[in-house]
């Protein structure tokens, strides 16, 4: 396939992203939809251009790998071929947590319910992306799999709708529970392990320009056969958590210090240990979005 | 004596959980487990709380490696 362009219109970002991988525009139109534009417009603004192409050489022949640009910098190491697509959702992720300057960027899934939000920040292996999926098939809308993009000195965290990323087990979990849902292909052995994306559901997309206010944050932590624990964190223990996991936060210094600590002083912040995903929906509805104001 | 070196972020929780300093020049953020009132205190005499507490010796010399505090001149007494 010859190198070919696309543009991808997810608030608050246009990305312009050539290709010369089939797999990447196959996945990109499924998971995309109507924010998929097989034409690019010239006269569009781009905010970021981006490349995902074959590897180049002899290697290329018996091992083909995929490249992914920012502009002209490349930074990771080339993977397998046919873990290109999730090499592009990774590198739009780098891309966006290296380089915007006007939000305050948490790794965190965000839900929202009755134009509340809750922050889901934790680790890989915490059980974050299966229960973004759960929520957003369950009645809460997805803001965020991955990053909180909190306007800087508010409570109001905008959305950056993007497809849910999947590992291992909570593969086939997810197609047995959401029938209805568009899945990518497998990217398998990355990393990460065996990794899917799941294509956002349309009201989703509809609403990517309402942001929404902050009323929690919960650090989940997934227990086999656990029951749910639920403990409240104090203050000065929910602000150090979540600026660890800030992207951004030496970077914009004062103001992501600022945002965060006035955040802080005016949500509920939790631990959970989890097993029973409808037991987590029930407490985040009547504990944190029902009791906040 | 010590004080909090210009620039220095502070901010004390509602709930009196702690504090959080953010230090702009480094970009490292300090969060101990004490209220403003303890805090201010601590640099103010900060003798008295040292000998009370030998922790806080460790505390104090931590804040004034990192840059966030430094020593003052204690203020005159009156004759």
């Amino acid at each position: 396939m010859k190198k070919r362009s696309f543009q991808l219109f997810l608030s608050p970002f246009v990305f312009q992203i050539q290709t010369d991988i089939e797999l990447v525009l196959e996945n990109a139109r499924l998971m995309y939809g109507e924010r998929f534009k097989e034409r690019v417009d010239d006269e569009q603004f781009v905010d970021y251009y981006l490349s995902i192409v074959k590897s180049s050489g002899v290697r290329h022949f018996y091992k083909p790998q995929a490249r992914f640009f920012c502009d002209s910098r490349e930074p990771f190491k080339p993977l397998r071929l046919n873990q290109a697509f999730a090499m592009l959702e990774w590198g739009m992720n780098w891309t966006i947590a290296s380089h915007e300057l006007q939000y305050c960027i948490v790794h965190s899934g965000v839900l929202e319910k009755d134009g509340k939000a809750i922050l889901f920040p934790a680790p890989p292996g915490s059980g974050k992306s299966t229960l973004t999926a759960f929520l957003a098939n369950n009645g809460w809308r997805l803001l965020s799999d991955e990053m909180a993009m909190i306007l800087p000195q508010t409570n109001q965290v905008i959305p950056f709708v993007r497809p849910i990323c999947l590992k291992n087990q909570s593969i086939q979990l997810a197609k047995n529970w959401f029938s209805g849902a568009k899945f990518s292909s497998i990217a398998r052995d990355t990393h990460k392990g065996d990794v899917i994306h799941m294509a956002p559901n349309s009201s989703a997309f509809k609403q990517n320009q309402v942001p929404a206010k902050i009323v929690g944050v919960v650090f989940p932590q997934y227990r086999p056969n656990a029951e749910l624990a639920i403990y409240q964190l104090d203050m000065a223990d929910a602000f150090m958590q979540l600026a660890q996991n800030t992207f951004n936060f030496r970077v914009l210094g004062n103001s992501s210090f600022t945002t965060l600590t006035q955040l802080i002083e005016t949500i509920q912040s939790f631990e959970i240990h989890y097993s029973d995903l409808e037991e987590v929906e029930a407490f985040l509805r009547e504990d944190i979005i029902e009791r906040s104001s | 004596m010590f004080t909090l070196k210009k620039g220095m972020q502070l901010h004390p929780f509602s709930d009196q959980s702690g504090l959080s300093i953010y230090n702009p020049f480094t970009t490292e953020i300090i969060t101990l487990r004490i209220t403003l009132t303890q805090f201010e205190s601590l640099l103010l005499d900060s003798g008295k709380a040292c000998a009370e507490h030998a922790e806080l010796h460790h505390v104090l010399n931590d804040l004034s490696e990192k840059g966030i505090i430094e020593a003052s001149p204690s203020p005159a007494r009156s004759s």
